[in-house]
């Protein structure tokens, strides 16, 4: 076989390959045939001792077992994850379970407490102004003073919590809602999948 | 011969063959040949991924009105046949073990 004839004959067994890959495969191997002709070895006995094509191209195919193989279909990996979560469910079910109870019991308990320091404060309030005038009638101005300030202090205090406490339940509400719309969303996205 | 050992082998002959200077292709097999056999496709093979692990660096030049490349071996790949050297030496050693005679 002549040069050309078997870079010929290589090019197009390569034509799978990138290329520049495939060029540069070939120019290796001109130039390996040119430097044994060069060296004096008859043409057809230089093409001989780089190897057949057949040989080359079974060569290159067993180092390319990446190009080689079949992609995995991309349903294995999914199957694999479901089957993962499906035998990992003892384990983190409860776990997130915990988890979610821990998260809503401690919201609750300060939204609760929260609003029930707030109440207190009214009624504070309400409680100092009414013996603010139950003393004054019973002639026990000093201590109806006090009353009064300590009911106007509670009250002022009342105010400045109800803004905080109505901005946390809004907030606390919005939470509740993004949550729920989050959770709605993973099923309504599985299902646009499963379409 | 194990084939993760003579692929180690051919990386460092690979090596050898042009410490002392920059070597083209058909010349470093040539230079091997009397110790070990090596095709075309493998040497490309093994010249692509020394090249890849910056053991070498690879120029083309102009030969008698034609493209010739010329390998290089670098300070990495020196330092590889440095190591080699040391591992041989510990292979030898289990070498020994291995073919101890029978008290």
């Amino acid at each position: 076989m002549k040069k050309k004839e078997f870079l010929d004959a290589l090019s197009r067994r390569l034509s799978g390959l990138p290329k520049r890959e495939r060029e540069e495969r070939v120019n290796f191997y001109r130039e390996m045939i040119d430097d044994r002709i060069e060296e004096g070895i008859p043409e057809e006995e230089a093409v001989n001792g780089v190897g057949t094509v057949d040989g080359i191209v079974a060569q290159i195919l067993s180092e390319r077992p990446a190009v080689a193989s079949e992609p995995p279909k991309s349903g294995g990996g999914k199957i694999g994850l479901i089957l993962l979560l499906l035998l990992g469910f003892p384990v983190w079910f409860p776990i997130l379970l915990t988890l979610f109870i821990v998260v809503a019991s401690l919201t609750f308990s300060l939204f609760v407490s929260l609003w029930a320091v707030e109440i207190s404060l009214m009624a504070g309030a309400v409680g100092g102004v009414g013996s603010f005038f139950v003393m004054l009638a019973t002639g026990q101005f000093s201590s109806a003073c006090f009353s009064l300030g300590a009911g106007l202090v509670s009250g002022g205090f009342a105010i400045l919590l109800f803004f905080g406490a109505v901005a946390a339940t809004r907030a606390l509400w919005r939470g509740i809602g993004a949550v729920c719309r989050w959770i709605v969303g993973l099923f309504k996205r599985k299902e646009k999948n499963n379409e | 011969m194990d084939i993760q050992l003579k692929r180690g082998l051919l990386d460092v002959c690979v090596l050898a063959a042009i410490k002392d200077g920059e070597a083209y292709g058909y010349r470093i097999i040539k230079e091997m040949k009397p110790y070990l056999e090596m095709s075309e496709s493998t040497l490309y093979t093994i010249l692509k991924r020394l090249e890849g692990a910056g053991m070498l660096t690879v120029r083309t030049a102009e030969h008698d009105g034609r493209l010739r490349k010329y390998y290089r071996i670098t300070d990495r790949g020196r330092m590889r046949l440095a190591e080699f050297q040391e591992e041989w030496k510990e292979i030898m050693t289990v070498y020994r073990f291995v073919v101890r005679e029978d008290k």
